[in-house]
């Protein structure tokens, strides 16, 4: 039984220059104990897309599909059937810690709120599981930094807390919005180590926002590609970084500069997409990559291609993808 | 050799970005969107329109005395009505206007410029410089403007002069401590740093960069000093330390109406709507000008 | 690699420089604490060499950028630039001196005023100067504008009107105006998406080789940092705990830190 299912998934904003189109027609399922990347630049629709998971949508966007957790229909969901569902079975971590947590409230309120919206606690009972949940993301003293105010722990022990708070009622299911973007290299090793381990700890689903693709590379299994609101290629992560077959992800694990641990590429120029990211409201009539593709041909600017499985984990969204591909293994890097 | 420019430059350089409709127009639609703005701009317009046309037409002489036709209702010789000396109610108002916007006006004059100045050198000197400004303008706060009224005239005479000069100065350290603070928040910003390392002064840099950036916000705080000026000239041609008889006076009007209130309730009320809806219509202005300004700096994706 | 020839003059050199910073005093019996930004930095870089300085928030690079712009005064220590020590300079006599050396900073959404047009912004260092007649610093922006794949018809616009990578180019083309020969770049591509990441590399990398430009590039990034760079250092807690190439550093490093920091680096999985 999936645990999450999104099919073509549409979020389209008014804004007062015209309707931008956030996301098209998006669809993935995820099971229990899946992890799911989704990969792209600002503009891209990726946290508009885990917002709306989430309900969480701005007021004028307009949103078409379905989205449905353990067959239970999220785009209808009423304000407080959505209190239950928010923090109780699907939980959220975001980017910045600094401003995600109260200032003036004291982590261990932070975490034991959630836990008292959607379960029958005693205090002394939350005390204890927050204390032995600090415990597991790796907070030293944690019986005494209960008490503690944001300000006065590091940014990584914050992005701690948050997962904790995010954990507090065992979600089913966990979204993470860029949750390493905002700390040092260090920390970031020592986060993402974390959450791999508290995902196998309480079986969670994980979808994995991100734009950095190291990150991607160390979470998740399965990866998708979006580009201007559309998922241009979706497959498992060995696949996409080893047999890219969209133009547009085979630029963009070109543009990355790499320690190698050779002078070899030193100084060379580093492979570039060129142009920028489309504005939403003026998105391209076709592939949403034409206006920056080298491959684009009339049809590309014209009609949005449909997406094409390549085997039963790798779909793409492009009518050139055999040259992509080819140019890719025989190209640079 | 090098592809420093971007292919396809033209196109992907206008969608990207925000391809803004130019300032004005987009404030102009944003104007018609507003409510508040749209009332505010009507009510002082309005007032603004009717000190304007005093001074060169009213429909009868406001200082003209006709005891004859003292207290008579409203006519279509008299629109509201004459006073207990016969004077034209309607053109005192009027005139009353032109009152109420020059105090207005130099009221909030005096202490914009010097109230910004001190604002502005205490965000760019900071150290013992700034905590003197800021502990002066302390001081001045303790006394009501009333009281502060008070004293000036006992020490300089009553007069409409005297007046603004004290509303005036009441104004300074308001917005001494705006233009301060919202200083302060440009001066930590990276583009102020850039003009720090290209080697800009701190007076260069607080002419061209700081106070270009803080103006939305200063401007805002006039119109409501605007308002209070306005009240506060009121009352104290009320207590009868503001502008001299024959000089027609809002305030005064009240003051002079306190014993013939049941000969003729509306004598207070004209009097007390015009301050009202003068300080409405500022106040209106001033929030609506708030929302309007704003937007043309946030950059949203 | 086409580069001029670098002669071996130092366009930057840095002497045992200290920068301590005195906190508030939290209790009225104690001495205040300091705490010390920079403890004793020293290194140089030749002209037309690249130096990356790594590290993660806090250890203090940040403050070492802005000692060396002359944004701050050291508390001991000497900054020469192309010869001249700015320490002993007033402030008179370091402004014609400013030409030589700029700066690029990372938020290009926020090291651009938005009330003024590019080309008032990329003027700017020009007309702090003071010397050059109005007529030229029109030419010259239009050639850094060039110079960074800008239009001349981009100068009459606002920065809200651009992209983050076409406003960071506008930094780079405010930082180029004044022909210097050094520009210290502080984590300029960080906040940018990665395919623009690359576009102002690569900017960044035809920029050194056809001005013969010296950098001095700060990133918490070690890839960019050994993409870019001749050179390498990496700092932590305000002193510099290993310099030298960039090849021997990344392939043997030799301090704990350096090795912890490239320990936690992601390997983007390459195909082979």
């Amino acid at each position: 039984m999936t645990l999450l299912t999104v099919d073509d998934l549409s979020v389209s904003l008014d804004t007062a220059q015209g309707r931008a189109q956030a996301v098209r027609d998006l669809s993935f399922d995820l099971g229990p104990g899946d992890t799911l990347g989704i990969v792209g630049e600002s503009g891209c629709g990726k946290t508009m897309s885990a917002l709306a998971i989430l309900g969480l949508l701005p007021d004028n966007a307009v949103t078409t599909g379905a989205i449905r957790l353990n067959d239970r229909d999220l785009l209808n969901c009423t304000e407080a059937e959505w209190c239950d569902i928010r923090g109780n079975q699907i939980a959220m971590i975001f980017q910045e810690p600094m401003t995600s947590l109260n200032p003036v409230h004291p982590i261990g309120r932070q975490i034991m709120e959630g836990m008292f919206l959607h379960r029958a606690l005693s205090r002394a009972q939350a005390l204890e599981e927050t204390i032995r949940l600090l415990e597991t993301v790796g907070i030293q003293n944690a019986a005494e930094r209960v008490k503690h105010y944001p300000h006065q722990l590091s940014g990584g022990q914050r992005q701690r807390v948050m997962i904790a708070i995010a954990l507090a009622n065992q979600p089913r299911l966990l979204i993470a919005d860029e949750p390493t973007t905002a700390v040092d290299v260090t920390i970031q090793k020592q986060i993402l180590g974390l959450i791999n381990k508290l995902i196998d700890e309480f079986d969670m689903g994980l979808v994995l926002i991100s734009h950095d693709l190291g990150v991607i590379a160390k979470l998740v299994e399965r990866v998708i590609v979006m580009y201007g609101g559309v998922a241009v290629e979706t497959g498992s992560v060995e696949t996409i970084f080893s047999d890219p077959a969209h133009p547009y992800t085979c630029g963009l694990l070109s543009a990355i500069p790499r320690i190698d641990r050779s002078t070899h590429s030193r100084n060379k120029r580093l492979p570039t997409i060129p142009g920028v990211v489309p504005d939403l409201v003026d998105m391209p009539a076709g592939c949403t990559f034409s206006d920056r593709c080298s491959l684009a041909t009339d049809t590309c600017r014209t009609v949005p291609p449909v997406p094409v499985a390549l085997s039963s984990h790798h779909q793409v969204a492009c009518y050139h993808l055999d040259r992509a591909r080819a140019q890719w293994q025989t190209g640079p890097r | 050799m090098s592809d420093k420019r971007l292919p396809g430059n033209t196109l992907a350089s206008h969608k990207a970005g925000r391809t803004v409709a130019s300032a004005p127009a987009s404030i102009w639609r944003r104007t018609l969107e507003h409510r508040s703005f749209l009332a505010g701009s009507i009510l002082t317009s309005l007032l603004a329109g009717m000190a304007l046309l005093s001074l060169f037409w009213t429909p009868h002489n406001p200082t003209r005395i006709n005891i004859r036709q003292r207290l008579a209702s409203p006519s279509l010789e008299h629109w509201l009505g004459t006073d207990q000396f016969g004077r034209d109610i309607l053109s005192i108002i009027m005139t009353g206007a032109q009152n109420s916007i020059m105090v207005g006006v130099v009221a909030v004059g005096i202490g914009l410029l010097f109230g910004v100045m001190l604002g502005l050198i205490a965000a760019s000197a900071k150290g013992w410089v700034e905590e003197l400004i800021m502990r002066v303008c302390d001081f001045m706060y303790a006394f009501p403007v009333i009281l502060l009224a008070i004293m000036l005239v006992a020490t300089l005479g009553s007069g409409a002069i005297n007046a603004i000069l004290a509303i005036g100065i009441f104004a300074i350290p308001t917005f001494a401590r705006l233009a301060r603070a919202s200083a302060n928040a440009i001066w930590s910003r990276e583009f102020v740093l850039a003009a720090q390392a290209a080697g800009k002064s701190a007076i260069r840099i607080t002419w061209e960069h700081i106070l270009p950036n803080i103006v939305s916000v200063i401007v805002v705080q006039a119109t409501v000093e605007f308002a209070l000026a306005v009240l506060a000239e009121a009352a104290l041609s009320y207590l009868g330390i503001g502008s001299q008889p024959p000089t027609p006076s809002w305030g005064r009007m009240l003051s002079e109406v306190q014993t013939l209130v049941f000969l003729n309730p509306w004598l207070a009320v004209y009097p007390g709507a015009a301050i009202a809806m003068t300080v409405l219509g500022l106040n209106l202005l001033g929030d609506g000008l708030r929302d309007v300004l704003d937007p043309r700096l946030v950059y949203k994706r | 690699m086409n580069r001029p020839e670098s002669n071996n003059t130092l366009a930057l050199e840095v002497i045992d420089l200290c920068k301590t910073y005195v906190l508030p005093r939290d209790n009225l019996f104690r001495p205040a604490r300091s705490v010390k930004a920079v403890a004793g930095v020293s290194f140089q870089i030749k002209a037309g060499q690249s130096l990356g300085l790594v590290g993660e928030s806090g250890c203090g690079k940040s403050t070492l950028a802005r000692l060396i712009m002359g944004l701050e005064i050291p508390t001991s220590g000497t900054v020469r630039i192309s010869g001249s020590d700015i320490g002993r300079l007033s402030r008179k006599e370091l402004q014609p001196l400013r030409r030589k050396f700029q700066i690029v900073f990372q938020d290009p959404f926020g090291s651009l005023d938005p009330r003024q047009t590019v080309s008032q912004i990329v003027a700017e260092p020009l007309e702090a100067l003071e010397t050059a007649p109005r007529a030229q610093i029109r030419t010259r922006v239009i050639a850094a504008l060039d110079d960074v794949g800008l239009k001349n018809s981009d100068a009459a616009k606002y920065p809200h009107e651009f992209s983050g990578g076409q406003r960071q180019r506008i930094a780079i083309a405010r930082a180029l105006v004044t022909r210097p020969g050094l520009i210290i770049a502080d984590e300029p591509v960080s906040a940018l998406d990665v395919s623009v990441q690359a576009q102002i590399l690569n900017l960044l990398q035809d920029l050194r080789d056809e001005y013969a430009l010296t950098y001095l590039l700060i990133s918490h990034n070690l890839a960019v940092v050994e993409h870019f760079c001749d050179n390498v250092a990496v700092m932590h807690n305000g002193i510099f705990v290993e310099y030298g190439l960039t090849s021997q550093i990344f392939q043997k490093p030799s301090h704990s830190y350096t090795k912890t920091l490239l320990d936690a680096v992601l390997p983007t999985p390459s195909h082979s």
